[in-house]
């Protein structure tokens, strides 16, 4: 008696077919869907503090878009912009995928006089975040995570960067705008150093903060959001830029990468030309070893949105070429902002092959230490075909 | 033809204090430069006396083969008190006045610059009417830092009175502190260079808010020169503020244009050193979008250090250009140099 044998099947190579890394988004802000989804994450005695989330001011009511603030179609049914993984996760990686996302927590700013506090709370955001946007939500890898600190006390803050800096979610330290010197003071260096540490870089994103005169310049405040947008984030980051220079921080820590994100990057030059073109003279004091622009080049990257347009379509490619964005900027979206730029359409179609993708992923692959390649996932399966 | 629209002569300590009279005098007035930031260099680039002589100014424009300059001295900063502000203004403006521009030695090359005290609105215009009258006057001077902006409603007057009376506006760093926010609204940095890299940010914020407070758009006759901030940056960050402006105009309905059309319509631009380094500057058009040559007037500021030179000023531009530079966009835009200059070639 014979029976029927069937072909055996064969063992299908368990190696999942991997894509090329093409757009990495180094501004995407995360939220959780309630602020009082924090409250477990809190330490002793701050989770038992009656009330204490709902009394933390989360936005500030000045300087706002009268747009909302948010893309009209990422408003979940529950919660704020950026707080539902389905949506954020079709939006992201299907709509107009991208392959990784730097998640910036929007949720913690520093919105207390109190620097305990503000410790407690950027503590819970960070294990808030490692449980869900970089484990629970992240099954396909493909979020990135910022450790967020209490500037206002840097010695706090390097401790929390040490607790996080080995964790393989956390790819760089988040900070805000604001700070009541300039952050090459000394007062800060611990900071930086256990960024270096632990080899992060350190995005600066503007926000509102408890402890900042928020819109006041230098000749008074600010009237309009519009102002206030277009400004306060080049001008708080020069004079950061500069003092990180002038004060040796660089020198001290030949790694230290910074990223400026939705600050643009043209105004970058003609300020540091001005610093650059009396150096010998300004610059004798401070016992530097490179020229500022050395400094830019070796230290600083751009994110591109809201990304700086011209009115000529034409003279836009000499616009990059003159702020060096081939080596200098690095794609980012605002997500899930009313400003959001799709990395579809971010950048002006007359730039170079090579410059575009340096813009879209390499520049930032490089900075994260990113894969060159990543496993095919559903999202690519749900047609994200790019 | 050559004008030199950023002349700085240095008002004495002493002679300063004399004009500025009892009881609104100091024992000692601060230094012209300022206590907190020290350069380690001397930041006059003559001796103190030949900064303070008209003889020794005039020597060097006739060097630098200048017909008109624009001299504007420096107040020593912003004054608290409204009434010693207003005495220290005029006290200005009469030495000017006295010393430089009826000076022998000026030759009538000497204009002057109306400086106005911002903490009262109506002494400013009343030292308008002082001066205005003089048609060597040709522009007022306001420090760029002002603790407001710019565009808020109480200066309006001011702007009106100068676009009603051909006067420009020349925005221009104060030096020194007797009242004194941050040089960043991160506070204070810890150098000389940072600060010195810092200053022109205040009259970007000016400029920006000239734009977007829709002064220009009330003023069509307005015209005003920034003496301390290079066409570049003030480009490069107007451009930001067009896609502001593009996703936000609702918040300023009365915004009718690009910012960086107001920009090309109402202000000019002051030569500065870090010009000669700069990608940006490398053409006279089409970089940083637009034409820059129509936008900068040719500005030594002598005595200072970090002034530009005529020879460094935009080397690789067409002489053309150049031309345009030394003379031409400022005949066009100073009314009262218009006026000067048409009269000078009809006599």
């Amino acid at each position: 008696m014979t029976t029927a044998t069937l072909e055996r099947p064969e063992v299908k190579d368990n190696q999942l077919e991997h894509v090329d890394i093409k757009v990495i988004d180094t501004d995407v802000h995360v939220e959780p869907r309630s602020f009082e989804e924090l409250i477990p994450y809190l330490e002793a005695p701050w989770r038992d503090v009656p009330n204490l989330i709902a009394s933390v001011p989360f936005s500030r009511p000045t300087y706002r878009t009268l747009e909302g603030g948010g893309r009209k179609d990422a408003y979940p049914k529950v919660g704020d912009i950026g707080s539902d993984p389905d949506m954020v996760g079709q939006q992201m990686f299907v709509d107009d995928p991208t392959d990784y996302a730097i998640l910036l927590p929007w949720s913690f700013r520093g919105f207390t006089v109190d620097p305990r506090l503000d410790t407690a709370l950027a503590s819970a955001v960070n294990a808030w975040l490692a449980d869900t946007w970089l484990s629970k939500y992240n099954a396909e890898n493909r979020y990135v995570g910022s450790i967020s600190i209490g500037i206002d006390d840097p010695i706090a803050a390097a401790k929390e960067i040490d607790k996080w800096g080995e964790h393989p979610g956390f790819r760089q330290v988040v900070i805000g705008h604001y700070g009541p010197r300039p952050f090459g003071h000394p007062i800060y260096d611990p900071i930086w150093e256990a960024a270096a540490r632990h080899n992060l870089p350190i995005a600066m994103h503007f926000r509102g903060g408890a402890t900042q005169p928020l819109g006041w310049t230098s000749t008074g405040p600010l009237q309009y959001f519009v102002e206030y947008h277009s400004l306060i984030a080049p001008m708080a980051y020069g004079a950061h830029l500069a003092s990180w220079i002038c004060n040796g921080v660089f020198d001290r820590h030949p790694e230290m990468k910074v990223l400026f994100i939705e600050g643009g990057f043209l105004w970058f030059q003609p300020f540091i030309d001005r610093l650059e073109r009396h150096w010998k003279k300004t610059g004798q004091e401070l016992g530097l070893k490179k020229t500022p622009h050395q400094y830019v080049r070796d230290h600083i990257r751009f994110a591109t949105q809201p990304i700086e347009e011209n009115t000529d379509p034409h003279k836009i490619a000499t616009l990059y070429e003159e702020a060096n964005a081939r080596e200098l900027v690095m794609f980012s979206s605002d997500y899930p902002h009313y400003d959001y730029d799709p990395p579809s359409k971010a950048l002006p179609r007359s730039l170079d092959p090579e410059m575009k993708t340096r813009i879209m992923y390499e520049n930032a692959r490089v900075i994260y230490d990113l894969p060159k390649t990543r496993p095919v996932d559903r999202f690519d399966l749900a047609g994200g075909a790019r | 033809m050559k004008i030199d629209c950023a002349i700085h002569p240095v008002l004495g300590s002493v002679e300063f204090n004399k004009a500025i009279g009892s009881p609104w005098n100091f024992l000692k007035l601060p230094p012209l430069f300022g206590e907190k930031y020290r350069s380690p260099f001397d930041q006059l680039s003559v001796t103190p006396e030949q900064a303070m002589s008209p003889a020794a100014v005039a020597a060097y424009l006739r060097s630098t083969d200048v017909d008109y300059a624009v001299l504007s001295p420096t107040t020593r900063g912003y004054w608290p008190n409204p009434q010693q502000a207003a005495a220290v203004a005029r006290a200005a403006n009469t030495l000017l006045f006295k010393k430089w521009l009826e000076s022998s030695e000026s030759e009538g090359r000497f204009l002057g610059s109306i400086r106005l005290a911002m903490n009262d609105t109506d002494t400013a215009l009343r030292e308008i009417d002082r001066w205005a009258d003089d048609d060597r006057f040709v522009q007022l001077v306001v420090p760029a830092r002002s603790l407001a902006t710019f565009g808020e409603q109480r200066f309006f007057p001011i702007w009106r009175a100068a676009a009603e009376r051909g006067l420009v506006v020349y925005v221009h760093d104060d030096f020194s502190t007797l009242i004194e926010p941050p040089p960043s609204q991160v506070g204070f940095p810890s150098f000389f260079a940072e600060d010195h890299a810092l200053r022109p940010m205040a009259s970007i914020v000016q400029l920006t808010s000239f734009i977007i407070a829709g002064v220009f758009e009330r003023l069509p006759e307005l015209r005003v020169v920034f003496g301390d901030l290079s066409v570049h940056a003030a480009r490069s960050l107007a451009i930001r503020t067009d896609k502001d402006w593009q996703s936000d105009r609702m918040e300023v309905p009365w915004v009718s244009d690009d910012p960086t059309t107001y920009l090309a319509r109402h202000v000019r631009f002051v030569t500065q050193a870090d010009d000669e380094i700069s990608p940006h500057s490398k053409a006279a058009t089409g970089t940083i979008g637009g034409d820059n040559s129509s936008l900068v007037v040719y500005g030594s500021r002598h005595p200072y250090w970090d002034g530009a030179k005529a020879e460094d000023v935009f080397p690789t531009w067409s002489e053309n250009d150049r031309a345009r530079c030394f003379a031409d966009n400022a005949v066009e835009f100073y009314p009262r140099i218009a006026s000067r200059v048409s009269a000078e070639l009809s006599s």
